[in-house]
């Protein structure tokens, strides 16, 4: 089965909810509007042509589109300008419950083309942990979507403790996804925000969870990182030179980052053969799954032919990213649902590092 | 031949001046309560400095250790007087160029100097750059990866580039100020995320700004294995046949000018120096150690020279023959 771990949606349901005012008076979420007779979208109120709008709502365009790729399966996740963490939080709580919702009505019409993950109110992570857990316990929701920073707060913030500790209670996975990157001031020309940006972002956000002892307090904890783990893949070995000489690195572990890094799992967004080869290289095949980003322009738009296409591994590795590593956190999650218990393995992901494939040429 | 291209140094003569006149410096030498001598810029910024900063021949002998024929001697960049009135800058840069010149006459065919200049002001900056080939004929000058958060493909840094191409020299690109330092002062991320950040942020002000468009002959090698664009250019190659935005000021590929970059080697993992070697080609990618700062990636020569898969010529190039070539050096 080829399952897509990086799909964004819009219940249609949500359409005319998704856009409201945040706490700092701007216009946040998504607007669709006719103009000129057709469609347009406005995200965070500024015109986007990133996507074709219906992509985003529509379900049978949607598994139009999942057929023409090869995909049997999209877990979705809302698109970042649909966060909502500078809302109030309550406003921001109900916005999600509706979305939350409204994910779970989609999977169960369609319980074989979808999972979806939470979107939560995770400026008060309290609420987010409750929201959660209502999330997956009766909704069957599969885990959640977070942002790489909440508020400009790095993921390793002390606040966030209850909403790890129910994660890993619920045992669920966590995709984080870039959003209001670092060093925008620098970023403002030719889309670098997004060019340069969310890989940074994505790197701050393993970093935070490495460096700030999320991943030593919660070694069960399982996140997965949109874009191919941003920027940290390449530069690892840079962290971990630098654990072992500077103090500020290791007043939260004791052990090289290493030994968190390998905890972590991966989209396979990068956009170019040999650094997809260099990412399960460099993580594991055990530790990659197949992510396109539909369905916005800076997506895949053949993720199972760009993995199937890849030279060096074996088909049983091309297997293991199109979907089975997915589906291995798939049905640790199922069995969290009522009392139901499935066995499943769990082998790709406790191998540290996963196999070893080499990259050559 | 095997050279350093990336190689720290705060020369005795720079030293010697700021202690004769530390207010027309900018800074002062002093030792602090444990006995470590410092230097205190006026920024409040403070860097410690230990003798195989200074010394010469130290400094050669345990990069001979290091397996290290030539060292090419840069000022220690959180030195830099980026930070300093227009007046400072200039001192400062022609005290260290001048002491670091000498050094490399002195230890000529061990050692070869980089130039800095104080870029606030491109006119100073232009003409320090002129004096410094002229009368030192210095090969190569290091530049920080902003100045004062300005990226490189503000038009007012473009006198300071066609000079460089037309002067021939190799501009070495390293992390100074970095951006986003909000969201990374926790755990030394500043340097371990916002290093590669910042880099990354000029090579790419360089391509979509147009510059490299502008001046083909331009020689740019990025400290730190670049960042990280050797890694996300596919991401840099998607946006731009994707998004107007990313359309930049650019008529060819992205991958054209990504691939007139040099790289240094600096990048502690094996792994992500071969992907560097193959993905940018041995043609460019220079031995860069980081000596002698606690983020020196030690051990390097014998790591190259395992690489499997890359021939014995490939790693002579990697090793000191693109550094030789770029420098203008025989090899």
């Amino acid at each position: 089965m080829k399952i897509d771990v990086h799909a964004h949606y819009v219940p249609e349901s949500c359409l005319h909810d998704v856009e409201v005012k945040g706490t700092d008076g701007r216009i946040q979420g998504l607007r669709m509007v006719q103009e000129s007779g057709r469609q347009v979208a406005y995200t965070n109120n500024v015109f986007n042509i990133a996507f074709d709008p219906p992509q985003i709502y529509s379900i049978e365009r949607r598994l139009k589109d999942m057929e023409a790729q090869w995909v049997d399966m999209q877990v979705l996740s809302v698109p970042p300008f649909l966060f909502f963490y500078s809302t109030s939080p309550s406003h921001s709580l109900e916005l999600c419950q509706k979305i939350n919702n409204a994910f779970a009505d989609t999977v169960s019409h369609h319980p074989k083309r979808f999972a979806a993950l939470a979107n939560l109110p995770m400026q008060e992570p309290e609420m987010a942990a409750r929201e959660l857990e209502r999330s997956v316990r009766e909704l069957g929701l599969r885990g959640a979507e977070i942002g790489s920073n909440i508020n400009g707060k790095n993921l390793d913030d002390k606040s966030f403790a209850p909403f790890y500790a129910k994660l890993h209670e619920l045992d669920v996975p966590v995709f984080i996804h870039s959003s209001t990157v670092l060093g925008i001031e620098r970023l403002r020309s030719y889309h670098l925000q997004n060019l340069i940006g969310n890989p940074s972002d994505t790197a701050v956000a393993a970093a935070s969870l490495i460096f700030g002892g999320v991943l030593k307090e919660f070694p069960r904890l399982k996140f997965y990182l949109a874009h191919g783990g941003g920027s940290c893949p390449y530069i690892r070995g840079r962290w971990e030179h630098g654990w072992r000489v500077r103090p500020e690195a290791r007043v939260n572990i004791d052990r090289p980052p290493s030994n968190y890094f390998k905890l972590l799992c991966f989209d396979s967004l990068v956009h170019s053969v040999p650094a997809l080869n260099f990412l399960v290289e460099t993580v594991g095949v055990g530790r990659v799954m197949m992510g396109s980003d539909y369905p916005f322009d800076m997506g895949d738009k053949n993720p199972v032919n760009d993995i199937a296409a890849l030279p060096h591994l074996a088909d049983d590795q091309k297997e293991m990213i199109l979907g089975g590593n997915a589906a291995a956190l798939t049905k640790r999650l199922s069995s969290r649902r009522g009392d139901r218990i499935l066995q499943y393995s769990d082998d790709a992901l406790s191998v540290p590092g996963g196999p070893r494939v080499r990259s050559s040429s | 031949m095997r050279i350093d291209i990336h190689s720290h140094t705060a020369p005795a003569k720079y030293i010697e001046a700021m202690r004769r006149d530390p207010k027309s410096m900018g800074c002062r030498f002093e030792k602090d309560e444990r006995g470590r001598q410092m230097i205190v810029q006026e920024n409040g910024r403070t860097t410690q400095v230990r003798e195989n900063l200074v010394e010469p021949e130290l400094r050669l002998k345990e990069m001979a250790a290091e397996g290290v024929d030539v060292i090419v001697e840069s000022l220690l960049p959180p030195l830099l007087p980026m930070w300093a009135p227009t007046a400072v800058a200039v001192r400062v840069c022609q005290t260290v160029n001048d002491a670091i010149a000498e050094d490399a006459l002195r230890y000529q065919g061990r050692m070869v100097a980089m130039g800095i200049l104080p870029l606030q002001d491109i006119g100073e900056a232009v003409r320090e750059l002129d004096r410094i080939a002229k009368q030192h004929r210095m090969p190569a000058v290091l530049i920080p990866t902003n100045v004062g958060g300005k990226n490189f493909d503000e038009p007012e840094f473009f006198p300071f580039f066609e000079r460089a191409q037309e002067l021939d020299v190799l501009i070495f690109m390293h992390p100074h100020e970095v951006a986003g330092a909000d969201r990374l002062e926790r755990y030394w991320l500043s340097n371990l995320i916002g290093n590669p950040l910042d880099t990354t942020i000029a090579q790419a002000s360089l391509i979509f700004g147009g510059v490299l468009e502008r001046l083909p002959g331009l020689k740019v090698c990025s400290a730190h294995a670049g960042g990280y664009s050797p890694w996300i250019r596919g991401r840099w190659r998607h946006g731009h046949s994707s998004r107007r935005e990313a359309q930049g000021k650019i008529t060819r590929p992205v991958y054209e000018y990504l691939s007139r970059l040099y790289f240094d080697t600096c990048i502690f993992d094996p792994v992500s120096l071969e992907f560097l070697i193959r993905t940018m080609g041995s043609d460019h990618v220079l031995l860069g150690t980081d000596y002698p700062t606690p983020m020196i990636d030690a051990g390097q020569v014998p790591v190259i020279t395992a690489i499997d898969g890359l021939s014995a010529a490939d790693k002579e190039k990697v090793l000191g023959g693109n550094a030789a070539r770029l420098l203008g050096m025989t090899s």
